[in-house]
Parts: structure tokens; sequence; C-alpha cells
């Protein structure tokens, strides 16, 4: 039997995927595509969404038992009342996964709405943030908690919105040699770089915040299997950075003279970034069970 | 240039995770750990590095015969949630009392932990 904290990282592995997925893929069909291309993908990408709505409710409501399960210490206080009972009455974190419970039923009951992207949108945009109700920011005293919360929660949005959306990317770039979608997906790339490099930006402006805010020190202690892990989680990220880097400026200028081999060469980037991307959310739901101290 | 730039600053904001210092650590207590006090506690006082979440936080009191002294239900300090009261409800003599703790900060992240004071000579 796995420990209650290990599952409880493979639950927040799952949470984390759900949501970025549903966040991503809504964002770029509501935001970055062009209409007829929008709809093209939200039905090619349709499964992957339908799987991440129900992974996000599975993975909320097998959260509480798994967390009443390592405040007890054994796995006898899953269910055991008084436990779960104190978890969603007295406690942040319980008020927090209702708040999660209720906005991830919606985005499954949004299901057979296909046109409603931007409802999706904003429901797993609330998903994610509502991280940040229950990371690292409730340490912090008032005014200063508030503002942390807000930077942690703008962090993952952007961040979100950055690994998404590339679940999209290959089916944008495949469209590209179709002549019925040609144009539409040259804005949608083109908006796309954009709006890329805002999330990035964003990502770094909230995440030099965080810094000040949290660690106050660079990860070099590497007998702290925290520091280690955190190491690793910004190679993944360095790497998808010079990835997306090398895919917009080496990559994206070749289209004009080589496109059936660029095409093929910014997927394949797509891929390794996202799968780095992967990566990161596997170390973050491991970092997230880890004690620094 | 821009991309050393991204890539640096990329590094720095990574180091953001969500879980730092976030577990609540014991940082005081009273009676101290391995003190000794002349006269019996009638409260247990534990301060941690993190806001706590009293109800499914406490302690278990024991002698050194293993039997476990009654205590009230553990309170926050008014203002202060980092500040656990534990009354004590039972008689102390002296002798060697071992509190285990346990802790659930605000963020759900658990610890816990055991000290020893001595109550007499």
């Amino acid at each position: 039997m796995i420990a209650p904290h290990l599952a409880l990282a493979v639950v927040r592995l799952c949470f984390d995927a759900a949501a970025i997925t549903a966040y991503g893929l809504s964002g770029f069909i509501a935001w970055i595509a062009p209409k007829r291309l929008g709809q093209a993908i939200a039905t090619s990408s349709n499964f992957l969404i339908v799987a991440a709505s129900w992974l996000a409710v599975l993975s909320t409501l097998a959260w509480l038992p798994i967390e009443a399960a390592m405040i007890g210490e054994s796995w006898q206080s899953a269910f055991d009342r008084s436990t779960l009972s104190a978890i969603l009455y007295d406690t942040a974190i319980g008020k927090a996964w209702l708040v999660r419970l209720a906005l991830s039923l919606l985005l499954t009951a949004a299901l057979p709405w296909r046109s409603a992207s931007s409802v999706r949108l904003v429901l797993s945009g609330c998903l994610l943030a509502s991280l940040a109700l229950t990371g690292h920011a409730d340490m912090d005293e008032a005014t200063r908690g508030v503002l942390h919360s807000l930077n942690d929660a703008l962090h993952v949005l952007a961040g979100g919105a950055w690994l998404g959306s590339l679940l999209a990317l290959p089916g944008c770039l495949a469209r590209l040699r179709d002549a019925a979608f040609c144009t539409e997906a040259k804005t949608a790339l083109r908006r796309f770089s954009s709006a890329g490099h805002l999330a990035v930006a964003l990502v770094i402006a909230t995440g030099i915040v965080n810094t000040v805010l949290v660690l106050q020190r660079w990860p070099t202690d590497f007998t702290s299997t925290y520091q280690m892990l955190l190491v690793a989680k910004i190679a993944c990220v360095a790497g998808m950075t010079g990835l997306a880097v090398m895919n917009r400026y080496v990559f994206v200028p070749r289209m004009l003279t080589d496109p059936d081999r660029a095409i093929i060469q910014i997927r394949n980037g797509t891929y390794a970034e996202l799968a780095l991307g992967a990566g990161v959310l596997v170390l973050v739901a491991f970092i997230g069970i880890l004690d620094p101290a | 240039m821009k991309t050393t730039t991204c890539t640096l600053a990329l590094l720095s904001c990574l180091l953001f995770d969500g879980s730092a210092w976030a577990h609540a650590h014991l940082r005081a207590e009273a009676p101290a750990a391995d003190g000794t006090v002349g006269t019996a506690p009638t409260i247990l006082s534990l301060t941690f590095s993190e806001g706590l979440e009293i109800k499914l936080s406490g302690v278990t009191l024991k002698g050194s015969d293993g039997k476990a002294v009654s205590t009230g239900a553990p309170s926050l300090s008014p203002g202060d949630d980092k500040l656990m009261m534990v009354p004590i409800t039972g008689q102390l003599g002296a002798g060697v009392y071992t509190v285990e703790w346990h802790a659930l900060a605000k963020d759900g992240h658990t610890t816990h932990g055991t000290y020893q004071f001595t109550v007499g000579h």
C-alpha cells in the first residue's frame, strides 16, 4: 500500500494536468484560433477536454479521503467521519476543496455545451487559481498574504496557459497544409506567438516576486531532496524555454524557405516542450509534499 | 541577449515552488523541551513556524509510565494562529513527561514530533 502522502502527490499531478489541459485548450480555442479553426480544434480535441473535465472531478473527490489518511497517518482514517468533517468545516483547505469540487462539477456539466470554450476557460482558470488558496501563500500574514495569493494565482495561470495551449499547437500546425484552414492557422500561430511571449513574461515577473516573498536563497544544497527536485524543475523549464525560443526564432523563419520541414521541426519541438512540461508537473506534485526545511 | 535574460529570469522565477516553508515546525515550547520545572504546569504552550488548523492539531501528554495524562481541547492563542495552548486537566506529580504533538498547517501539510520535560528536581 502506498503512503498517503505519495497518493496525494499523484492526485495533485492528475488535478494539475486536468486543469491545465482544459484551461490551455479552451484558451487556444476561444482566444487564439479564429472562429472556424477554433471549432475544428474543439472537435478534434474534444476527447481531451472530456477526459480532463472528468479527471478534475475524480482527482478532486480523491483528494479529501487522502488528506484525511495523511492527517490520521493511516488509510483507516481515509473515511473517518470526524476527520473528514473537521477538514471540511474547520480548515482553509476544506473550504478550498469545496470550491474546487463545485468548479470541477460545473466544468463537467458544461461538457455537452461544446461551443462554451470561454465558459470552460473561466472555470478551469478558477480551478487552477484555486491552487493558490492552499499553496504557500497562506503562510504570510494579512495584506502580504493576499498579494502573495494573487501573485501566485497569476503565476499558475500564466504557466498553465503556456503549457496547456501547447496541446493545441500540433493540430494547428497540421492545418497549415489544409487550404481551407491555412490562413486561419497562420493567424492563430501569430497570436500564439504574441500570447506566448506575454505568458512567459508573466511567469517571469510573478516568479521573481514569489522568489522574493518565499525562498530568499538559491537551491544549491543538494543534500536536500527538495532543492534537488527544484533544480530538476528549473532545468525542465529552462529546456522548455530553449525549445520555445528555437521554435519561434529558428524554425518559424524557415517556413518561408522550406515550410514542410519547418512544420515538422516545430511540431517535434512542441512535443519535446510538452514532455518537459509533463516533467515539470510531476516535479511540482512531489515538491509539493516535501518539507523544504 | 534576450534569450539569456529570459533564461536567467526564468531560472530565478522557478525557485518559487509551492510549499516552501509551509510545514509547521515546532519553534518553542513551554515547559521547555528537556527542561525542568519546579511546579507542575497547568498548560502546555507550543509555538509553530506556521499557522495551524487547531481542530486537527493536538498533543498527547504521557508520564514516564507511558500512561496518558488527561488534557483539555487545544486552542489557538487569540491573534496568533501559530501558538497552540493545551490545558492540562490531570495531575502531574514529579517525574519525566513526554509530549507527542501533531500539527496540521493551514496549507494541509502535517508534521509531528515529541519532546520531554521534567517536573520536580
